[in-house]
């Protein structure tokens, strides 16, 4: 069973609902979103999505929208945040990268 | 696909008229690639006939600028909007800035089947830039009294760089994709013409 399977599971024992927040990687900066990761951890999230800033964000509102902008202009990548979440290994809490289709299609 | 195959109509006319008209098929079709639609509807109905296909695309203020819209030419493969195709990207795969002086052609994809086509070797695709656009868009307004839109003033533009290579009995087609009404403000705008 995966880690997140593992997770859904003990949850469903529980008979309780995961709490799965998301922010936009590298937003303000990516020490500042490595830092907030671990606050999230800490006060209890149960998985942790991680988006990925993109050019053309056409499937999100405007605050997603925004931050991810402020995040392209500092030069965040799908690189730089796979690198970060790779700096979290056998962290506490399952991490999901998140990210529109053609940077991993380029990345393949 | 959608959009060929309601612009094929072009092609299909086109087909029909030169054959009336000369008895033949043309050695050139020519027509300006931004999307690729109205070039695609041209091509299509010849894509098995002895005729070579020839896409123009913006050169903007020139390829080594980086500020143009050439997809084919300077594209990589990505995924936009929907479909595997060409796309102006950086290496992260976000999407670049495109730049083109007509507005129709600044777009930063293009239809994966002319992609196809510029693979298999079946169409050609060049470039042209803003300035051999303009000086297209003039000398047709001049010569023949139709403003042609910058888009296909593109297309014209390498029509000019063809003709002189070919024989007297050879025959271009170009599609004149639209009107330039629309651009006189924007010419008028770059050349510093008050209105």
């Amino acid at each position: 069973m995966s880690k997140i399977e593992k997770v859904f599971q003990k949850l469903r024992d529980k008979n309780q609902t995961a709490l799965i927040p998301f922010i936009v990687g590298g937003h303000p900066s990516l020490e500042t979103s490595q830092a907030l990761i671990w606050k999230m951890a800490e006060l209890g999230a149960d998985l942790i999505e991680i988006g990925v800033p993109n050019s053309d964000p056409i499937a999100d509102g405007p605050t997603i929208q925004k931050a991810g902008q402020r995040a392209l202009s500092q030069g965040v990548s799908l690189t730089k945040i796979l690198k970060m979440a790779a700096e979290l290994r056998d962290f506490p809490v399952p991490l999901l990268i998140m990210s529109y289709f053609n940077p991993l299609f380029l990345m393949d | 696909m959608i959009v060929r195959n309601y612009q094929a109509v072009i092609g299909r006319e086109v087909k029909k008229e030169i054959l009336k008209k000369e008895g033949k098929n043309p050695d050139f079709l020519v027509a300006c690639v931004g999307g690729g639609s109205n070039a695609l509807g041209l091509f299509y109905a010849f894509l098995k006939e002895k005729v070579k296909l020839v896409g123009v695309e913006a050169a903007g203020m020139g390829i080594e600028t980086g500020r143009h819209a050439a997809s084919l030419t300077a594209g990589k493969i990505g995924v936009l909007h929907g479909s595997k195709s060409y796309v102006l990207q950086d290496a992260d795969g976000n999407i670049q800035e495109t730049h083109s002086i007509s507005a129709g052609l600044d777009y930063p994809g293009v239809g994966p089947e002319h992609a196809f086509l510029k693979e298999s070797g079946r169409a050609e695709y060049v470039k042209v830039t803003d300035e051999e656009a303009l000086e297209a868009f003039f000398l047709l307004s001049k010569t023949e009294g139709i403003l042609p839109a910058l888009e296909s003033a593109h297309a014209l533009a390498h029509v000019q760089k063809l003709a002189p290579r070919l024989r007297r009995d050879q025959i271009i087609i170009v599609n004149l994709s639209g009107r330039g009404d629309k651009d006189v403000q924007p010419v008028a705008k770059k050349l510093g013409v008050p209105l």
